[in-house]
């Protein structure tokens, strides 16, 4: 029930993180992740050029001689309709009108009828149509039985795609069958073996089929084949090494994965032990990973393991090999009772990795390559490693496995470099990894010990490997640790750590634009010129006239603790008490960036609220992750101080403008509304004569309201 | 127009016949009429002697749906039928097209393309026919649309002496009807499928009851559907707003609730699946829909003694042997009859 309720929540995260952190936090690697991949299945996108499209522009300008220009041909091929081959607006028709090229000209007008006609989605052939398209056929048989011609290959393409749309099937697999000569354009050869395939698979000769669509790496044509384990058979007999197996395989392992409930693999499993018994097969590794994945979703996990072991090593292509070497990775990362853990997680982890990191640019560039990588990475880190470090209360571990994971989720190489060097508000990616998260919300001393840890370069070989793998900004670090110790109110240390900060560091933090607020000049005055006009001498409104916002704040809390304790004018000392909770609630409130990453609310659950309540659902069970401190800052201490703060001075001071002020702030900040209305009525009471009162009455509806 | 003209007389009169005749309902057609609802149209040896066993007259074969494109941005047709099987004499094809609500509102953009395209696969399959029917599952909100859109085919069928039928939906009774010659009552996906609470959404009488009432005032003469399909409708164990399960999907022959370990039964045809803590793709919850001969004969009584005039066919859906072959001929004869 636990994990079911980690799905659902990661489900659920998975959406609701994406509006708050950018997309970048996702869960991935979930529980419906599959497992078990063999053959990448990524589908050409839309901005990639078809390999035809560019060897057809080829042949024709060939074919003219570069008589025509490449743009007026491609023009011909793809923009121009069935008229425009007669009407005598394009250079390349024109050119076969002027050569008197019938044989093209015959070609062309075919091909553009039938493309058009194809195109449109509501065509049906009318009888007249149809016999149109048999007399087409016949043309085309005896043009591609003209030997000499160099359009042979290409009246053959044509005639197998219309003898394939009329169904013909027997016909169009003999035109491929008779063909004699070589082929010049591969792409062409591909897409006429392709149809071929499908004419085999319509004439029950699936299996023949089968192989052809794999070798090609068609395997979304894979699709509509029977995928039981009699039809593997029927391949298996055919041939034992068929690449087809690693779409039939993958497939079965990946729906068993769904639907193990109802379905018995004891049929699979059989098959499996058959093939790899009988050692007909040249890729055994994908046979062995197989029964070994078999008996993980069955929950042997011991069995699995050991069936596992030997497959990465074992004959077989390379997805193979790789698919087993991710599948030991994976169910060793499950293995959270074993005493050599880390070693386990040592074999294989630093070369997934790498692997992900190298396959980068895929991920970039066509959104496939390492998405399968990346997927079987998150779910070792995230659903295994991490919880386990978390639990077994190495942080270090903890972080350097997120750091590691972040650097190669986030972005491709290029935008994380680029990114680092030129952050804006919206693609500042450090704050919103899952290892920001996990540091954000731990404890101070974790933080630290983890910089000291990410210096030394790690001890052992999985530490050093993840700590190479890893980024870590040492100004960002120590601004992180500074600002724990802010929430803390331990403005001393937090300066030790800021004054460590580089300059330049200030400039690109994701918060920089919300630092400018002055902490001092309070939010809830609406009378401008009432605004830290109390404690003038301090000259609050130049306070912040410049960077580093956070170190002026801290020195300024600090000289304020540090000087209450040297003044003995009880009036000025309330004065400063009611500055230090001025700049004390502001800090976590309307100047949240001198505390937080984001804004939030304990209300609207973003920023560090919104992150603890994440990571409580995330990681529900209780971990020993040190986030509490963190949410008792957020919900209680800071209001102790503050209020008591606030006691002090109105206990000090005769001064009614200080008192009211004192009463303003306590209606500005109380969280339970039903005291709110008892400072108001005070303030338009006993202070109302107040200069202060006075002003902003003028300003503030609310006053008005008690008048 | 006079083909038409002959047809409406020819239901008014038989019509009429029929509500004198002692309130009992007998069919205005000759024969009866059948779906068939599948992709490909290839009979097999079962399928073809049922339709002369049991004086199937007429078929509805669906040619395609329409519905929006993938990129949901014009209307086109899906799913048209493969004919590879030479059609049955003696049996009158009725090419039958679907069209998705979502769809209807585009029509003015495809209604002469539905039409040439309906006419050319009918002539290339060498199918010679004097009715079409459209399938649509309009709602309040399409129901302008779709009137105009059967007013304007009708109006383009006329002049070429063809029919136009339209199937009705129960809760589509209380609206006005659409432009056609007849509509044919679909007595089957009466409940909520969405629902876990639903017990049957193939066919409920529970659910058929609200609807009599409307039955008499339906303008359109009316050909009579029943259900002859099966299928379990999955449901997860996650719930919405509301606190209802959530439907997954429908699968077909998929389940062997003999399994008593597997399957523990809930109610008469609702079963709870013992699955893993862990797994959350397997669903776990399956409501299993059939019906049962009885229903469909105390829905078919509750139909027919409510309709303002005779039907003008008993209808079968679909002709599939699979589902088929669970009745006895004795049972096809009795919805028929």
């Amino acid at each position: 029930m636990m994990w079911k309720r980690f799905i659902v929540s990661a489900l659920c995260l998975a959406s609701a993180i994406m509006t708050f952190a950018c997309g970048y936090v996702e869960v991935i690697g979930g529980e419906g992740t599959y497992m078990f991949k063999t053959y990448d299945s990524g589908v050409r996108n839309w901005w990639e050029p078809d390999e035809l499209w560019k060897s057809n522009i080829s042949f024709w300008y060939d074919y003219t001689g570069g008589k025509v220009e490449k743009s007026e041909i491609e023009k011909a091929l793809y923009e121009c309709s069935v008229d425009d081959i007669d009407n005598g607006q394009n250079g390349f028709f024109s050119y076969l009108h002027k050569e008197k090229d019938k044989e093209a000209l015959r070609y062309w007008t075919i091909n553009k009828t039938f493309s058009e006609r194809m195109g449109d989605s509501w065509y049906y052939p009318k009888p007249a149509e149809k016999d149109e398209m048999a007399r087409w056929v016949a043309d085309l048989e005896k043009m591609c039985d003209k030997s000499s011609s160099q359009l042979k290959e290409r009246f053959t393409y044509l005639h197998m795609r219309i003898l394939f749309y009329l169904k013909q099937y027997d016909v169009c697999q003999k035109v491929w069958e008779k063909y004699d000569a070589e082929w010049y354009d591969k792409e062409l050869k591909k897409k006429c073996h392709l149809y071929y395939a499908g004419a085999l698979f319509y004439t029950d000769e699936a299996t023949k089929a089968a192989h052809i669509y794999a070798d090609y790496e068609d395997w979304e044509s894979l699709h509509y084949f029977k995928k039981d384990v009699e039809f593997m058979h029927q391949l298996y007999a055919d041939n034992p090494s068929s690449k087809a197996f690693m779409f039939f395989v993958q497939n079965y392992l990946n729906n068993y994965q769904d639907n193990k409930a109802f379905v018995d693999c004891k049929d699979f499993v059989a098959f499996c032990e058959k093939v790899l018994s009988e050692k007909k097969t040249d890729n055994p590794a994908l046979w062995q990973s197989a029964l070994a994945h078999i008996s993980f979703l069955n929950g042997d996990l011991a069995k699995a393991i050991e069936q596992i072991e030997k497959a990465p090593d074992m004959q077989g292509n390379e997805l193979a090999k790789e698919n087993a070497r991710m599948l030991r990775l994976l169910y060793n990362s499950t293995m959270t009772d074993a005493a050599d853990y880390a070693d386990k997680l040592n074999r294989d982890l630093p070369w997934l990795l790498k692997k992900v990191y190298e396959l980068d640019h895929l991920w970039a560039n066509n959104g496939r390559g390492n998405e399968h990588s990346l997927d079987m990475l998150g779910r070792v880190i995230l659903r295994n490693a991490f919880p386990y470090y978390v639990d077994a209360g190495n942080s270090n571990m903890a972080a350097a496995l997120l750091n590691a994971f972040d650097e190669v989720h986030c972005y491709d190489k290029e935008t994380r470099e680029s990114l680092r060097k030129d952050p804006n508000e919206a693609g500042n990616m450090e704050y919103y990894t899952w290892y920001f998260r996990y540091l954000d919300t731990t404890s101070i001393d974790n933080v630290k010990d983890f910089l000291a840890f990410v210096k030394s370069g790690g001890k052992t070989k999985l530490e050093k490997s993840l700590v190479s793998r890893g980024y870590v900004g040492e100004s960002m670090m120590n601004e992180l640790i500074a600002t724990k110790y802010m929430r803390v109110h331990e403005y001393d240390s937090a300066i030790v750590y800021l004054e460590k900060v580089a300059p330049s560091f200030w400039k690109k933090q994701n918060i920089t634009e919300f630092l400018k607020r002055n902490p001092f000049m309070e939010d809830w005055i609406t009378a401008n010129n009432e605004k830290g006009s109390i404690y003038k001498q301090y000259n609050p409104a130049k306070l912040y006239s410049s960077v580093p916002t956070k170190l002026q704040f801290c020195r300024i809390m600090r000289d304020l603790e540090q000087n209450q304790g040297k003044i003995s004018d009880k009036e000025e000392l309330a004065i400063m008490k009611y500055a230090y909770a001025v700049g004390l609630a502001q800090s976590s409130d309307w100047c949240w960036a001198l505390t937080q990453y984001a804004k939030g609310s304990y209300v609207n659950y973003e920023g560090l609220y919104g992150t603890i309540t994440k990571l409580e659902d995330l990681l529900h069970y209780d971990n020993g992750w040190d986030y509490r401190t963190s949410k008792s800052y957020i919900l209680q201490d800071r209001y102790q101080k503050v209020y008591s703060h606030l006691d002090e001075a109105e206990s000090m001071t005769q001064n009614n403008e200080l008192l009211a002020r004192c009463h303003y702030m306590r209606a500005a900040i109380e969280l339970d509304g039903s005291y709110v209305g008892r400072y108001y009525r005070s303030l338009v009471g006993k202070y109302a004569n107040t200069k202060f009162v006075g002003n902003e009455k003028h300003h503030c509806d609310r006053l008005s309201d008690y008048r | 127009m006079k083909r038409t003209f002959v047809l409406w007389i020819a239901l008014c009169l038989l019509g009429l016949a029929a509500m004198q005749s002692c309130g009992k309902k007998e069919v205005v057609s000759e024969g009866n009429a059948i779906y068939y609802w599948r992709t490909v149209f290839r009979m097999n040896n079962y399928e073809r002697d049922f339709l002369k066993k049991h004086d199937i007259k007429k078929m509805y074969v669906k040619f395609f749906d329409v519905d929006k494109s993938w990129e949901g941005e014009e209307a086109v047709p899906l799913g048209t039928t493969i004919f590879l099987d030479s059609i049955p004499s003696n049996l009158e094809i009725v090419p039958t097209v679907f069209i998705t609500s979502e769809a209807i509102a585009d029509y003015p953009q495809y209604i002469d393309k539905l039409l040439t395209r309906v006419i050319d696969m009918a002539d290339v399959n060498g199918i010679k026919f004097g009715e079409m029917q459209i399938d649509c599952d309009w709602t309040e909100s399409h129901a302008d649309e779709y009137f105009s859109f059967m007013k304007e085919l009708k109006a383009k069928l006329e002049p070429k002496g063809i029919a136009l039928s339209t199937t009705v939906r129960l809760f589509q009774l209380g609206y006005e009807t659409p432009a056609a010659d007849y509509g044919v009552l679909m007595c089957y996906n009466t409940g909520d499928i969405r629902n876990w609470k639903t017990d049957n959404s193939i066919l409920d009488t529970k659910d058929v009851e609200p609807y009599l009432g409307k039955l008499g005032k339906c303008k359109l003469p009316l050909s009579v559907a029943f259900p002859c399909f099966s299928w379990d409708v999955t449901f997860s164990d996650s719930y919405d707003d509301e606190g209802e399960k959530y439907m997954r999907g429908i699968e077909y022959d998929k389940y062997d609730f003999s399994d008593t370990e597997r399957f523990k039964k809930l109610s008469a045809n609702k079963y709870e699946v013992n699955i893993d803590e862990d797994d959350y793709w397997t669903p776990k919850y399956v409501r299993h829909e059939e019906v049962s001969l009885d229903e469909i004969l105390d829905a078919k009584n509750m139909i027919l003694k409510n309709l303002s005039s005779a039907p003008v066919q008993l209808v079968m859906y679909h002709l599939d042997s699979v589902n088929l072959s669970k009745l006895s001929d004795d049972d096809v004869e009795k919805i028929y009859r």
